[in-house]
């Protein structure tokens, strides 16, 4: 369904515009169909736009000029990422609604490995899926829920919610569309500052030198062979205090998990 | 498109935010709630990513990492306030909460009837106590 937002983006037309506007209301009028309530969800319809949401995007995609992997993998990693964003937010059954969030995670790991940061690609896997996930799971197994319940086969609102959504989306693609006309090419910039930022990024924890620099061909460092040495120096230089603090954090919210979840006396009883 | 550029990130993060927007508006289960909120996280997270790449330093990455803590400690909290919420009123729907709001606000209630549960397969009939149950002859072509 929104999906086919991308479609616009891959044809490289941004400044995209108001062309956003189609692709929008596609998938507002998918979400809406898709969402849950009592007298059952129009499946079909819904599914149907999001097919035709596929369908388009896969027609901008290979009609394109030029589709390199970089440009192919990066619509597959999206791809992926919105369609279980959708499921996610229109599956009835909240198990399967948490599986397709493991789906999103995926595929937004694949997009932070296409941007350059393989650590945190490994670090969401490990931390999301691996992890909150699972904790989720577990309370879901434990508040277990028959199906047609009023949690999960009512939406509250959907109407408003999704115009909510198609406006709040609308507003930041146009407002992407409006400075990518402005400036020529990010990637150029992007070039010209990596050369200056990767020098050093921290100078006091690890010397970095030009030998410690991997380039390619262009004389340019190429930016995820490091990226984890990279980050310690970033993370344990200029931010050490925020890590420090972070770890107290931890520690806070471990201790008020454990305090909240308790059960008190004769009150609560499951 | 030559290779994905910061927009297309922008965009990709853009849309899972607001399906998280709606997720988190619309549903009415806790939990889903709960994890369209994660979702708009994710949304952020790839912002920060996107922009760390094509600025060239690290600094977006190393606040990634800090998402990720306070997700972590977010996650704990939440699911240690949700099981707590389930033990009061042993239902994960918000809507049961609604008497949290304002005292001027009115309350929602649902008119429309749930469906009905979908019919289960029946449960095996076990067989009188002492009679082996009929099993079907395989045929043997040996």
């Amino acid at each position: 369904m929104l999906v086919g937002m991308l479609g616009m983006m891959e044809a490289g037309a941004y400044p995209w515009s108001w062309w956003v506007l189609g692709p929008i209301s596609l998938g507002f009028l998918g979400i809406y169909l898709l969402l849950p309530r009592p007298d059952g969800q129009r499946t079909a319809t819904g599914s149907l736009l999001g097919v035709l949401g596929i369908a388009g995007l896969m027609a901008l995609v290979l009609g394109g000029v030029i589709a390199n992997v970089e440009s192919l993998t990066f619509c597959v990693f999206s791809g992926v990422a919105c369609l279980g964003a959708g499921f996610l937010v229109t599956l009835e059954n909240p198990a399967r609604a948490a599986l397709a969030f493991v789906v999103v995670i995926l595929g937004v790991a694949g997009l932070f490995l296409l941007a350059a940061a393989p650590f945190l690609m490994g670090a969401n896997i490990i931390v999301y899926a691996g992890a909150i996930i699972v904790t989720f799971l577990f309370v879901l197994m434990l508040a277990q829920q028959h199906l047609p319940s009023d949690a999960d086969s009512r939406s509250r609102e959907p109407l408003l919610a999704c115009i909510c959504g198609a406006g709040s989306v609308l507003i930041i693609l146009l407002a992407i569309g409006e400075d990518a006309g402005r400036t020529e090419s990010y990637q150029e910039g992007f070039e010209a500052r990596a050369l200056v930022a990767t020098r050093a990024p921290v100078a006091p924890f690890r010397r970095v030198g030009e030998s410690d620099l991997r380039l390619n061909q262009g004389g340019v460092p190429a930016m995820p062979a490091d990226n984890t040495a990279f980050l310690g120096a970033t993370l344990y230089g200029r931010h050490l205090v925020a890590v420090e603090l972070a770890a107290v954090l931890l520690v806070v919210a471990t201790l008020g998990a454990i305090a909240v979840a308790q059960r008190t006396g004769a009150g609560g009883a499951l | 498109m030559v290779s994905p550029d910061l927009p297309h990130f922008l965009a990709v993060s853009a849309v899972l935010f607001s399906l998280g927007l709606v997720g988190f508006i619309a549903r009415r289960n806790l939990i889903i709630m709960f994890l369209s909120v994660e979702l708009m996280v994710q949304g952020v997270a790839l912002n920060f990513v996107a922009f760390a790449r094509f600025r060239g330093n690290l600094d977006g990455q190393a606040f990634v990492l800090f998402l990720l803590t306070i997700a972590a400690c977010e996650a704990a909290l939440a699911l240690a306030l949700i099981l707590a919420m389930y033990r009061t009123r042993s239902s994960l729907d918000v809507s049961l909460w609604q008497d949290l709001r304002e005292e001027d606000l009115e309350q929602v209630t649902d008119d429309e009837p749930l469906p009905l549960a979908p019919a289960t397969a029946p449960l095996p009939q076990l067989p009188l106590a002492g009679i082996a149950p009929a099993k079907p002859e395989e045929p043997n072509r040996v």
